[in-house]
């Protein structure tokens, strides 16, 4: 299978079941500003653990906007696990997005009025495909949510928690098991491990990559941090994915 | 788990997080509701202990003069006395098709500042007040005798009199006026509290009334000429004259044709007032300082809902990260405002509710000491269907005002996205 599917034209037809993410042909720009993004193709394919690269500012974060249907691109394709995103309206966007995807931020990922608990199956309240798949594999949602908790090494005790009480590494790995409740095609991780200590962020990311290899979610991780890129299946530079080059 | 469920669960959960602050929104609310759906308890029930101080009586029938005079007089016995007419006139009035009953009162008299009422027994019969309320005699009986008074509740709570008691009668309504403490009244009866003129009244029969001014002119005891109570029992005490007449009617549709029958007799000049007509214009005449009163209450509604708008405002800005992960869930920026106007509509809820609670509490408590000092029973009922209306009212207002933050919230979440930098 390749890694890539260079030039594929709208209607990438085959094996789209197979592809967490398609990007054909991505412009960008915002209204009055000088940015913009230009991405020509970038495919992650099902499953696949792919580390984006790049210093802070360079338009990572927009591209992931993009990617999760908060921002429309002004052309091009973006596809999640074969559903075209970007001809869909503002809500459907919001659909998909609470169906197929799960989000670990830099930091302050939990609602502050929520315990450990509701926070993780947050995602099962506004998705009743992820309520579905949570409660096929685990019984039921709450279930699934424990058995996360546990995965990700939080004790039995964090779970009525409130989330201010928990360390940012805990909130982290709340973060993460959110992110993988009812097993989305698709877990994108904006610089979840850069309020981590530094000991502690190897640690993260391996167990965010083994958990989706347990959950079969395709991981786009994003960081600065060069040094964590030999942890995943492939390591690419946003610099050489954004045509326009940044700034200009 | 349906979606507003999941948002109803949210926005209790988020603001039982901040309960500190929203409490303070919640008592702004609830002391609004109180002063509004209090100002309208109070309103209502001194309107109903006013337009119906007098009801079952079709006409009330006098010398002619102000209408509004007149009913102020017979009724409340309150501004100038009008001028008295005829006892030969009240027999024709009672003697005419159509009239049911007539009941005098004659008026004048006073006992420490409490008005007495001369009548006939027939008064504690025909009489009603509210909605068809007889007169209740509470210790005692009804006068039968000259010289025999009979007390309205407060005059004998505030004088602290009982059965059995002698009180001597003060011509005019002055302290200043002479007295007739050469004919004493005995107490023989108490009436229960009706909430109306009758409790601060002092009843005697119309022969008492008489018997008292025989020896009497213009106005002053006749010099050098006195008569005693025993003496004066055998004479005439017929009436000439009574200050006004209340007149039932064996059908009230006739109450038209007689009013103008009445006024157009022939004789002496008399006016003839429907009460509860009377009494329902009087009511408009006051209702000015009534619409003030209301102008400030919404007021202070306005001010306690503008507190709701500015806190949930400036709350906001700690919120939009909150709202950023919400969105990266599935949350749709229109969940966002749902959020947000669910929640000050649960504030305003709890808010209504608490100031209800907080006005039962107040008329349970104040109901009996506004009732002693002013004479209006604040009942502790249900709320009316105004009571509800208003209520309702503010509740509706509290989920407007909320959705200025609810609106905002909207935007930002739309704009801010996923990445908000906090």
């Amino acid at each position: 299978m390749g890694n890539d599917s260079p030039g594929a034209g709208p209607g990438a037809g085959p094996g789209a079941g197979g592809v967490a993410v398609r990007v054909t042909g991505l412009r960008f720009a915002w209204p009055r500003g000088p940015f913009r993004l230009s991405v020509g193709s970038f495919v992650v394919r099902a499953g696949e653990r792919v580390f984006i690269s790049g210093p802070s500012g360079c338009g990572k974060s927009t591209f992931l906007s993009l990617i999760a249907g908060i921002l429309r691109p002004t052309a091009g394709e973006i596809s999640i696990d074969g559903e075209d995103l970007s001809g869909k309206g503002g809500p459907r966007r919001d659909r998909l997005r609470g169906d197929k995807l799960g989000f670990i931020f830099q930091q302050f990922n939990l609602v502050p009025y929520l315990n450990v608990l509701d926070n993780v199956m947050l995602p099962c309240r506004f998705s009743k495909a992820r309520n579905e798949a949570a409660t096929r594999v685990s019984g039921s949602a709450a279930k699934a949510a424990r058995e996360l908790i546990a995965r990700l090494g939080l004790g039995e005790d964090l779970l009525d928690r409130p989330v201010s009480r928990l360390s940012v590494g805990q909130q982290q790995r709340a973060a993460a098991a959110r992110a993988l409740m009812g097993r989305p095609p698709l877990l994108v991780a904006d610089e979840p491990t850069s309020a981590l200590d530094a000991d502690l962020r190897l640690a993260f990311l391996r167990l965010l990559a083994q958990e989706c290899r347990e959950a079969g979610s395709a991981l786009l991780f994003v960081s600065h941090d060069r040094s964590l890129a030999g942890e995943l299946d492939r390591a690419v530079e946003f610099n050489d994915l954004n045509e326009a080059g940044g700034a200009g | 788990m349906s979606r507003l469920a999941t948002l109803v669960g949210l926005a209790l959960k988020s603001a039982w997080n901040r309960r500190l602050t929203l409490s303070l929104i919640v008592l702004s609310v609830a002391l609004s509701t109180v002063l509004l759906v209090g100002l309208e308890r109070v309103r209502g029930q001194v309107r109903t202990a006013f337009v119906q101080a007098i009801s079952g009586t079709d006409l009330v029938v006098g010398a002619r003069g102000g209408q509004i005079q007149l009913i102020l007089y017979a009724v409340f016995h309150l501004g100038g006395a009008t001028n008295n007419m005829g006892w030969d006139s009240a027999q024709k009035i009672a003697a005419m098709d159509g009239v049911a009953w007539t009941v005098p009162l004659s008026m004048g008299d006073s006992h420490r500042g409490y008005p007495v009422v001369a009548t006939e027994a027939g008064f504690f019969e025909r009489f009603r007040y509210r909605r068809d309320q007889a007169l209740e005699v509470a210790e005692g009986r009804p006068f039968g005798d000259v010289f025999e008074a009979v007390l309205g509740s407060e005059v004998a709570a505030r004088l602290g009199y009982g059965l059995g008691q002698s009180i001597v009668l003060r011509h005019g309504l002055g302290q200043a006026a002479p007295d007739h403490a050469d004919k004493p009244f005995s107490v023989v009866g108490i009436l229960a509290p009706t909430g109306s003129p009758v409790d601060r009244s002092v009843y005697i029969n119309l022969e008492s009334m008489e018997a008292i001014h025989i020896d009497w002119r213009g106005g002053a005891p006749i010099r050098g000429f006195s008569v005693s109570a025993e003496r004066a029992r055998k004479m005439n005490l017929t009436p000439k004259s009574v200050t006004a007449l209340l007149v039932g009617l064996k059908n009230r549709r006739d109450v038209f044709a007689l009013q103008r029958e009445i006024q157009s007799a022939p004789g002496e000049a008399l006016s003839a007032v429907m009460p509860g007509v009377a009494l329902d214009q009087l009511w408009r005449l006051l209702g000015s300082g009534e619409r003030v009163l209301w102008l400030v209450s919404i007021l202070v509604t306005a001010t306690g809902l503008m507190g709701l708008i500015s806190s949930v405002l400036a709350g906001l800005g700690e919120r939009r990260r909150e709202l950023a992960i919400l969105r990266s869930v599935g949350a749709r920026p229109l969940d966002v405002l749902a959020l947000l106007s669910l929640e000050s509509l649960a504030l305003t809820l709890a808010g209504v509710l608490m100031g209800l609670t907080f006005l039962a509490i107040l008329i349970a408590v104040l109901g009996p000491v506004i009732s002693d000092a002013y004479g209006v029973a604040i009942d502790l009922s249900p709320p009316t269907a105004r009571e509800w209306l208003l209520s309702c009212a503010i509740i509706v207002a509290g989920y407007l005002a909320g959705l200025v933050p609810a609106v905002r919230a909207y935007f930002l979440s739309l704009g801010d996205g996923l990445s908000v930098s906090v």
